[in-house]
């Protein structure tokens, strides 16, 4: 499979979630603690991560910071 | 259709939508219990009343619907025209519709024409529908408010593009609100700049102190300490979403502690939702909810649809109030739950029961499909993953060879079908060749034909055409690269056509097919036939038709019966909004090849490039080809050699990409050979003609006057009159007669074999 153009997305909300949000947003993985949450997953391209920005629009979230890493790199643990 | 529904119930009481138009959208919420007055904010908004704008703009939970429904209960809802915006109106149509049927309940001469006029002719809402409505707001004297709420699900390019019209030519007295998550396209920091803007945001809507301890003792819980109001205060920042939350988490012992611990911990409120409020409620209530979250807005009815069961009506009631994020309209009807809500339960009941998920939204749809909801019936039968329910709302919501069709919320529609299953689907498949057509993407159109003629050829459509006639008549419009596969089709459509409107369209392509193959005597009796027979419900094809005859007609060199024709078309194409059609550009193409016969070739080459700038939209199209070879012949015409060559060589482009450009081909390669070849004119007397002399005898050829030749290559007429007189001489004639003869015979003896 070939993963050149997947994104690797590290997203932080304020306020915590419960990881029950994760499949909401696209199946991403969630870490709360200290009053924010961390929503970590790997996105298709930018309309994907267009919608998962409108995802958490629409929950009320208040975005607090978002990286990118182009992920095509197949070294990467848990990643085929 | 609903069987096993608990089916008296799944019948809706009454239409829910009526000639487009859906009554909840234009009703404003009650007001919660326990809301807090906000009389300072109030008197903000009265601000706005001679601005350009009105804003009122935070994220979800600060209550911007609550203090636009405040506002309106205080002053009195006859001043005010209220819409609340949905995904689906990014479709102007619909979107101004609305917008329409709200000012007329305030207004006496908004009537129901002006309402229905944003339908008609979705493409000329700018210039025909909305001048319409604001010259009927004209007319009125009293103040109005225009509420637009939720405009961030509406807003596009298109959508902020007439509302800033709107905006713009609106008399003073009509006060236009936006309220939304966030900031529209409305050149607001200009607005803003000078100050010509009034606006309410997250700041200003945070509760105070005082508001908080308030709104408690709205709600008619005991009464807050100073501290405990304070430290909730804190914790939320005078969100108002949060501060509901607790006051439906709040204990009745413990209060203190509970307070303390929802003040320290940072969990966010959708999680609180989530969770925390749902288990407040008993199984039957929690489920309840779970499954009408899968809607924006209800009814008991609708709800009773969804849950197969009875009494959703009264549950709903008691919700309500008990303030559970729920709102109800005035008229006690249809209930808004509040967002955050609704995405905390949706995201719950995917993770609790996402196999239930499509069976709600396939029961959502077949009511507000039966209730006249059409584009909430589309979305859900989407969500629903039910290809055949959607195929054939989608389907219907169509218009096979209208320009008018629901453009945006078809577009998303398509776009949203893009599972394998949905793909695969003939009649989808059929839409989105109509669609990708509409969109001059003639190769996509082509593609999504040959998925449409996987299906059932029999199976017939909302107008009971079958889907085999559809997709040879569509094919043949659109197939101009293959011209002998569109002469097949389109000789199929003609043979199935099922009424004589649509064999006259038939003909049509037919006789399309046939000029491009070179049969313009074939193309002259059946375009002839279809002009006769297309009514002028069908003013595209009419227009492809009459173009179509005139070229026919030009190049079988028969007496014109399209030339007459050819303005009144063009004018309807524009009223339409199809002047960037193909038929608009065949039409300039017969308009073109009129001018040359009637002795203006510089006019010709006019139209010809106006043609040329719409087909080159669509670059591997044997119509472009057939443009640039009309080019060409008109450019050799008015001596301009250079000119005509780069047109054979561009249209030879194109038939070098396109699968079969049918009689193209041998006419570039007949128009490349009399260019090229050396216009070594001998005469008898072994004098050449020079390339100016040929130019000019051609035109007098081509019947055209002295004076005319000299406006026509902006020469001097006595520079016509030497050039005619020595052609002339070197010719050994005397006569225009003659030398037209001569000219003949020298051009047969340099044609190549």
């Amino acid at each position: 499979m070939n993963d050149v153009g997947m994104i690797l997305c590290t997203i932080v909300v304020a306020g915590e979630l419960d990881s029950r949000f994760g499949d909401a947003v696209e199946g991403m993985t969630l870490t709360a603690a200290d009053g924010r949450t961390e929503l970590v997953g790997t996105l298709t391209d930018q309309a994907h991560v267009q919608g998962v920005l409108h995802q958490l629009f629409d929950l009320g979230l208040e975005v607090v910071s978002f990286t990118t890493t182009p992920d095509g790199r197949a070294d990467l643990p848990g990643v085929r | 259709m609903t069987h096993g529904i608990g089916s008296e119930q799944a019948r809706p009481l009454r239409q829910t939508a009526e000639r487009g138009v859906v009554r909840a959208k234009l009703v404003p919420p009650r007001l919660p219990r326990g809301s807090v007055s906000r009389s300072g904010l109030l008197g903000a908004l009265r601000a706005g009343g001679h601005r350009s704008l009105t804003l009122v703009s935070a994220p979800a939970g600060f209550g911007k619907t609550t203090l636009l429904a405040e506002w309106v209960q205080t002053d009195g809802p006859g001043r005010f025209a209220w819409v609340s915006l949905d995904a689906g109106d990014c479709e102007p149509g619909r979107f101004w519709t609305h917008v329409a049927a709200a000012l007329s309940g305030v207004e006496p001469d908004v009537t129901e024409v002006t309402v229905s006029a944003m339908r008609a002719r979705p493409r000329r809402i700018g210039d025909l529908a909305l001048p319409r409505l604001l010259d009927a707001l004209s007319a009125g004297t009293d103040d109005v408010v225009l509420v637009l709420d939720d405009y961030h699900r509406a807003e596009t390019p298109e959508i902020s593009a007439l509302l800033a019209e709107f905006m713009r030519y609106r008399p003073e007295r009509v006060q236009l609100v936006v309220s939304t998550r966030s900031d529209p396209a409305l050149g607001v920091a200009r607005l803003r700049a000078g100050g010509d803007l009034v606006e309410v945001r997250a700041d200003a809507l945070r509760f105070d102190e005082a508001e908080v301890a308030s709104f408690f003792d709205g709600i008619g819980l005991p009464e807050l300490t100073p501290t405990e109001g304070h430290q909730l205060a804190e914790r939320t920042g005078g969100w108002p979403a949060p501060l509901r939350l607790a006051s439906l988490l709040m204990p009745e012992r413990g209060r203190a502690t509970f307070i303390e611990q929802f003040s320290g911990a940072s969990r966010h409120v959708v999680d609180y939702l989530a969770q925390d409020v749902l288990d407040l409620l008993d199984p039957e209530t929690r489920d309840f909810l779970l499954q009408v979250s899968i809607l924006g807005r209800f009814t008991g009815s609708l709800c009773d649809a969804v849950t197969g069961t009875t009494g959703s009506g009264a549950l709903l009631a008691d919700l309500e109030r008990a303030n559970l994020f729920i709102s109800v309209d005035s008229a006690g009807e249809w209930y808004h739950p509040h967002q955050l809500f609704t995405e905390a339960l949706r995201v719950e009941l995917t993770r609790s029961k996402p196999t239930l998920v499509p069976v709600l939204h396939a029961r959502a749809a077949r009511w507000l499909e039966a209730a006249g909801d059409l584009e909430a019936a589309t979305d859900h039968a989407i969500a629903s993953r039910d290809v055949h329910l959607a195929s054939r709302l989608v389907a219907g919501q169509v218009q096979p060879m209208s320009v008018s069709g629901r453009g945006a919320n078809i577009g998303r529609w398509l776009a949203a079908l893009s599972w394998p299953e949905a793909l695969r689907d003939p009649e989808l498949a059929f839409v989105r060749a109509v669609a990708a057509s509409l969109a001059n993407q003639l190769d996509d159109a082509a593609d999504w034909l040959d998925v449409a003629r996987t299906g059932d050829l029999g199976a017939l459509d909302a107008t009971g055409l079958p889907l085999g006639f559809r997709v040879d008549f569509l094919e043949s419009v659109t197939g101009v690269n293959d011209v002998g596969r569109a002469l097949a089709s389109a000789q199929g459509a003609v043979a199935a056509a099922p009424n004589s409107t649509w064999h006259g369209i038939a003909l049509a392509c037919l006789g399309q097919a046939q000029y491009l193959a070179g049969q313009g005597a074939e193309a002259t009796v059946t375009l002839r036939h279809a002009v006769g027979e297309i009514s002028d419900a069908h003013p595209i094809m009419l227009a492809l038709a009459v173009g179509t005859l005139g070229l026919a007609e030009a190049s079988a060199g028969a007496p014109s019966h399209a030339d007459p024709l050819l303005d009144r078309r063009a004018d309807v194409l524009r009223n339409v909004g199809a002047d960037r059609s193909v038929a608009a550009a065949v039409l300039l193409l017969a308009g073109g090849e009129r001018a040359r016969r009637r002795g203006d070739p510089q006019g010709a080459l006019v139209e010809l490039r106006l043609a040329i700038d719409i087909l080159a939209d669509m670059p591997r199209s044997t119509w472009l080809a057939d443009a640039f070879l009309l080019l060409a012949a008109t450019e050799r015409l008015v001596g301009h050699g250079p000119g005509a060559l780069e047109a054979v060589d561009r249209a030879q482009e194109v038939l070098d990409r396109v699968p079969d450009a049918g009689g193209l081909v041998a006419r570039a390669a007949a128009l490349r050979a009399a260019l090229t070849a050396p216009s070594r004119h001998a005469t008898e007397f072994g004098e050449e003609l020079s390339e100016r002399e040929v130019v000019v005898l051609r035109l007098a050829a081509d019947g055209l006057q002295q004076r005319e030749i000299a406006d026509q290559l902006f020469i001097s007429y006595n520079t016509v009159k030497s050039h005619l007189k020595a052609a002339y001489r070197k010719l050994g004639v005397t006569s225009r007669d003659a030398a037209i003869v001569r000219l003949h015979q020298l051009d047969a003896a340099t044609a190549p074999h």
